[in-house]
């Protein structure tokens, strides 16, 4: 700004971050594939 | 009991103390399932667009290649400048600070304070009061905002920071410091890995559970409120004046916060020697907090969480990290010669926990913070460190690695006798404590050029950045322990951040 405040949309930001906090939750379905493959792997082989 | 009978139960306690090996590993993966719901625990709706009169008090000694970029920086902030005051505490430096500290305060009037301190060295919390000392006497201030002279704020993050001081339950907020080094090293993209493990992900868990262990040195915003409960002062008793401000705040009943939407850049060391004596600081610090605070742990109370459960074992799991380490490594050879049989099982499940918290932790990281990640997910693949690597490859693929060691070794003409075979799985078991020891040697043998540069980075991708910080935080132990003197070697900044203005 500085100072007067005109670009500041809060409502704005404040959406983003919670989506970013949401699209974090899903992502975890990532690793947790990854561990499921890793198990996967080792009773294949065991 | 016979001899037998205690043979058995001497087993069983290596077994115990093994498995006790797992136990950072199970609070590691714990804490990035608190990641996932972090979501669900967010503090926005008690949030509000404030902007409070904030002062910046900022700490520098012989800050001359960074302090007149960071105010200028500061001043571009998106932030009301009237509500904006820059009070920088010369520390008796010996450079070009004042010079450069007095041309900006000329150049911002009002916004620009240069104090001088004229007996310098004494710590980063007696420059902190001596800031204080003028910041409270008036008041002006509404919220104090702590940081470093090199560390760089997006131009949102202290309104990002601001926000969450609309509740008055909130004594303090932290943002997300990030390794910022440009073009940076190999080891400052581990500890850009690091960042996103010990900042993004931690904190996010630690929100989650309701206690935070530390405001970031770079980057603590009090509210005035919180301030005056706490003394008005920055405790000067210990090496981690930050961690005693973030532990004191929610003892007298304030929450404190992460704001992982709060970014700021910082330039981290570039050699293992500068990392060494910035993170010996950090764990003598440390340890002196866990001692201070002792009748806080596991000690649940209605007015904070740091008593928790949760908090207090993922503390403890860091902090004795490298007991839990050595334990788990004399217990496993100790059960060689005990039970061998029963060591391979312990060592196999130890092992195979390692690798499930290897994997999650490594994916997940990446993906909570892609800016950092990209730039860093050779270090953050390599931070175990190759030796254990190839471990967690020889438990997974028992058979094939086995395989290829036994051709390898008799294609060497080595042989693949009883003594070799014995010798691979004690060289396995003492690893986990012999990569401390191989790290240690990383930061012994590294010189600025020639054969040491090159075979310190080695010895580090060899024993794994983890291993580096387990034998700092062992050390910090011995010196705490012989009460060797504690005295404050700065980290020096060259202003080699190149991140967005």
């Amino acid at each position: 700004m500085t100072g007067d405040g005109s670009s500041y949309d809060y409502a704005a930001e404040i959406r983003n971050a919670i989506r970013y906090e949401r699209a974090l939750a899903v992502k975890a379905v990532i690793p947790l594939a990854m561990v499921g493959l890793v198990i996967a792997v080792y009773q294949t082989v065991h | 009991m016979g001899a037998s009978g205690g043979r058995l139960i001497a087993a069983w306690v290596l077994v115990a103390f093994v498995i006790a090996g797992a136990f950072p590993l199970v609070t590691g993966i714990y804490q990035y399932l608190l990641v996932i719901v972090h979501f669900s625990r967010l503090h926005y709706k008690r949030c509000a667009p404030w902007l409070p009169r904030t002062a910046i008090l900022i700490p520098a000694w012989n800050e001359g290649a960074v302090i007149g970029t960071s105010i200028d920086r500061l001043m571009r902030l998106d932030y009301p400048a009237d509500a904006l005051r820059i009070y920088v505490v010369d520390d008796a430096s010996t450079d070009e600070t004042p010079r450069l500290v007095q041309a900006k305060a000329a150049e911002y009037p009002g916004n620009v304070f240069h104090l001088r301190r004229d007996k310098g060295g004494e710590g980063k919390a007696q420059t902190l009061n001596h800031g204080l000392a003028t910041i409270m006497s008036d008041d002006w201030m509404q919220a104090l905002l702590i940081m470093d002279a090199d560390v760089v704020y997006e131009r949102t993050s202290l309104r990002a920071m601001t926000r969450h001081l609309a509740d008055p339950a909130v004594g303090a907020v932290t943002g997300y410091i990030q390794e910022g080094s440009r073009p940076g090293n190999y080891l400052t993209r581990f500890i850009a890995y690091e960042y996103i493990t010990a900042q993004a992900a931690a904190r996010r868990a630690q929100n989650v559970i309701g206690a935070l262990a530390c405001l970031a040195g770079g980057a603590q915003l009090h509210s005035r409120a919180n301030i005056e409960a706490i003394g008005g002062r920055i405790d000067t008793g210990t090496l981690a004046e930050d961690t005693v401000s973030t532990f004191r705040t929610q003892l007298a009943g304030r929450r404190v916060l992460f704001e992982p939407h709060a970014k700021v850049w910082a330039e981290e060391p570039g050699s293992i020697s500068a990392l060494w004596k910035q993170r010996l600081r950090w764990a003598r610090g440390n340890v002196q907090v866990t001692w201070r605070f002792r009748r806080v742990w596991f000690r649940p109370a209605r007015a904070h969480r740091l008593g928790s459960l949760s908090f207090g074992a993922i503390w403890f799991s860091v902090f004795l990290l490298p007991v839990t380490l050595l334990l788990a490594s004399a217990s496993l050879v100790a059960l060689y010669f005990v039970d061998s049989q029963l060591s391979h099982t312990a060592f196999k499940s130890l092992w195979i926990i390692n690798v499930i918290t290897y994997v999650f932790l490594l994916f997940y990281t990446l993906l909570i913070d892609p800016q950092s990640g990209r730039r860093s997910w050779r270090q953050g693949a390599l931070f175990p460190g190759l030796v254990s690597l190839v471990i967690m490859a020889s438990v997974l693929l028992s058979a094939q690695v086995n395989w290829l060691a036994r051709n390898a070794l008799v294609w060497a003409g080595v042989g693949y006798g009883h003594t070799v075979v014995a010798s691979e799985v004690l060289f396995a078991y003492v690893w986990l404590a012999g990569s401390m020891a191989v790290a240690y040697l990383a930061k012994v043998v590294e010189r600025d050029s020639g054969p040491g540069k090159y075979l310190s980075k080695v010895l580090l991708y060899l024993a794994g950045y983890g291993s580096l910080l387990c034998v700092i935080t062992l050390t910090a132990y011995l010196k705490e322990f012989s009460r060797a003197e504690a005295t404050w070697d700065k980290t020096m900044k060259t202003g080699k951040i190149g991140v967005p203005s």
